[in-house]
């Protein structure tokens, strides 16, 4: 296994997320989690690009395949390797922002989608946070249907846990 | 390059696609020292060592890209693309690679690599750190180079026109999704120039593409899907198997992927050490080095001129056995090689190609090295990535694939089929030869030896050895 793919999979342990293809749900969760986990400070040095479902790295998707097609020897591999201290305490701090109990699948992919999606704008600097109803427009413009409020809240997440200014 | 003082076009014979027109402000851009760097990037690394004519570099490769661009452009006319949009994606397709690095992928990469010592080590808690600064990917660098780089910003008209067509090829716009997915669809112009353009420098006939019928067949639906009429079909399929050949063949060629190994190596090992300070440390001194004129040195002489100093360090023996073999060109042995096509596991029990033989490498190289004398370094266990035969179907079973949203297929090619406005994915065509291979890829595990004063008698013993541990497991 590649190193790149040994840290993604271990960063993702880290952070409480199951490295999972099985559903559009579950890769989009993936994506969208590991957009979040690079911009808080894990370099696990991926890609994204603008897709219709916001910030998407097609290399990501291809790693976590892999990942997971290596079957058994993967894991046994994986057991050999543990995270730096760092990378664990920013996966950990991240963990209540990236999974919530309760919470269905579904719409944890629509939080995260709206979290990373508002953060890719505002770091390409397509949006402006201090202005909610303008992101809220372009994310519309790209067939997201958030609201103003909704972004509102979103940004005040990404700012409490340090992912924006 | 010939210049005609009546066209507003420049024109430049390209061996591959003949006549290539660049406008005034193309001509322009290409004239700018931050462009003619490309001439100093060989476009297949190090691939010259086997194919000695595959000295093409990234320059040449850049007008093909252009030049392909603008015959798609010609095939989009009644689509509502209006003149700058035009124009942006021309300089988007010619600025595609403005950020690439020496040698093709070796260096882009090198804070990912394993060294041998880290693959067959026993220790059960090694630290993977996610708190590198790692190089950049070429395209992020691209867009760095268009803003930072007086020259090309400039001659792009200022930093707001440079940024818009760095987002384009970087794919970071969010307001123009379409004109994006021109570029990176997985028909894109990179891949049918590069295909074309390398299989002719090597000299075989894999990369042969039917690129003519191709372009000539190529639409767009109304929602802006670009595909390929069912009429040209085969083409797409022999574009994707030519894709699988040519990295068989010479992209993943057993000794250029040796020498590629080697230099990988040898550049993560440098990489930080005070001796080779002028080597980036880190993705923050790659950005720093791309702002200024340094840049125009950041060419395949930097890897050059690290190897040269490597080859006389004589503090760490494995960094001078690394660079001494690609100075002399003497490239490591081929001990072992497991190849083959392979499905996608449909279980966990079922055990991918190779993983027996990497543990036995994991859990017998260290002993043996220690056996013959040899630093573990001197090993070389890697495998490229899986060759797909189609871009994301290859990691999925037909009913995965069927079943993928609109976003994930943008990886996939489209085909219009007769009577049908919008297209579909190639491996949703029953009668595609794609959508039998789809799940499936190509694989390689080899083990080499940099041999070095071995005698003839020791090595053959380690080769019946090594050979031994890729016999299935009883």
């Amino acid at each position: 296994m590649e190193r790149q793919q040994i840290l993604l999979a271990k960063s993702l342990e880290a952070a409480g997320i199951p490295l999972s293809v099985s559903t559009f749900d579950d890769r989009l969760i993936l994506q969208k989690a590991v957009y979040l986990l690079q911009a808080a400070g894990i370099q696990m040095g991926y890609r994204f690009r603008w897709y219709l479902k916001g910030p998407y790295s097609p290399e990501m998707t291809a790693d976590a395949f892999s990942i997971i097609n290596e079957g058994e020897s993967g894991t046994q591999e994986l057991k050999r390797w543990q995270l730096d201290e760092k990378s664990k305490e920013i996966a950990q701090r991240l963990q209540p922002l990236l999974e919530r109990s309760g919470e269905s699948k579904a719409d944890q992919a629509c939080r995260l989608e709206l979290l990373a999606s508002a953060l890719f704008l505002f770091k390409t600097r397509q949006a402006d946070p201090t202005n909610p109803a303008g992101t809220a427009a372009i994310l519309q413009k790209n067939d997201k249907n958030y609201s103003t409020e909704d972004v509102a809240q979103a940004i005040e997440e990404l700012r409490s846990y340090g992912l924006l200014e | 390059m010939a210049s005609s003082s009546k066209s507003r076009h420049r024109i430049v014979n390209d061996n591959i696609h003949g006549d290539i027109a660049l406008s005034d402000n193309e001509w322009r851009v290409v004239n700018t020292a931050t462009f003619q760097r490309l001439r100093s990037l060989k476009q297949l690394g190090m691939g010259h060592l086997v194919y000695p004519n595959a000295t093409h570099t990234r320059f040449a490769h850049s007008l093909g890209v252009l030049h392909i661009m603008c015959r798609v452009l010609q095939n989009l006319e009644h689509h509502s693309l209006n003149d700058e949009q035009k124009a942006e994606l021309r300089l988007a397709a010619l600025l595609h690679d403005i950020g690439h690095y020496p040698y093709s992928h070796l260096m882009e990469r090198v804070g990912y690599v394993k060294l041998t010592e880290e693959e067959i080590s026993k220790d059960s808690q090694n630290t993977i750190s996610g708190q590198g600064d790692e190089y950049p990917d070429h395209e992020e660098l691209g867009l760095h180079i268009l803003e930072s780089q007086a020259d090309i910003r400039d001659a792009l008209g200022g930093v707001e026109r440079a940024r818009k067509i760095g987002a384009l090829f970087s794919r970071l716009e969010s307001t123009n999704q379409q004109l994006s997915k021109l570029i990176h669809s997985s028909l894109d112009m990179d891949r049918l120039d590069y295909l074309l353009r390398d299989a002719r420098a090597a000299g075989v006939p894999y990369g042969e593409i039917d690129l003519n019928y191709l372009l000539n067949n190529t639409r767009i639906s109304p929602s802006g899907k670009l595909g390929v009429d069912s009429k040209a079909l085969a083409a797409a399929e022999h574009f994707l198997l030519a894709r699988v050949f040519m990295h068989r063949v010479v992209y993943y060629h057993k000794t250029t992927y040796a020498f590629e190994e080697v230099c990988r190596q040898l550049l993560r090992r440098v990489r930080g050490r005070e001796r080779y300070n002028e080597f980036a440390k880190n993705g923050s001194e790659i950005r720093t080095l791309c702002e200024g004129s340094k840049l125009r040195d950041f060419t395949d002489d930097y890897v050059d001129r690290i190897i040269v100093k490597a080859a006389n360090d004589n503090n760490e023996p494995i960094i001078k056995i690394l660079a001494t073999c690609l100075i002399q060109r003497r490239p490591p042995r081929l001990l072992v090689e497991i190849s083959g096509v392979e499905a996608k596991p449909s279980n966990s029990n079922m055990v991918p190609l190779g993983a027996s033989f990497r543990q036995r490498c994991r859990d017998g190289l260290e002993a043996l090295a220690k056996k013959y004398n040899l630093l573990p370094g001197q090993f070389l266990l890697c495998g490229p990535k899986p060759i797909k035969f189609e871009e994301r179907g290859s990691l999925l079973t037909r009913s995965d694939v069927e079943k993928l949203k609109p976003e994930e297929k943008e990886e996939l090619i489209m085909i219009f089929q007769r009577g049908e406005e919008e297209p579909r994915s190639i491996v949703e065509i029953e009668s595609s030869i794609i959508r039998s291979l789809s799940n499936h890829v190509f694989t390689i595990q080899r083990l080499y030896l940099i041999e070095n004063d071995l005698s003839e008698e020791n090595l053959t013993k380690i080769s019946d050895e090594v050979q031994n541990w890729a016999k299935p497991p009883r």
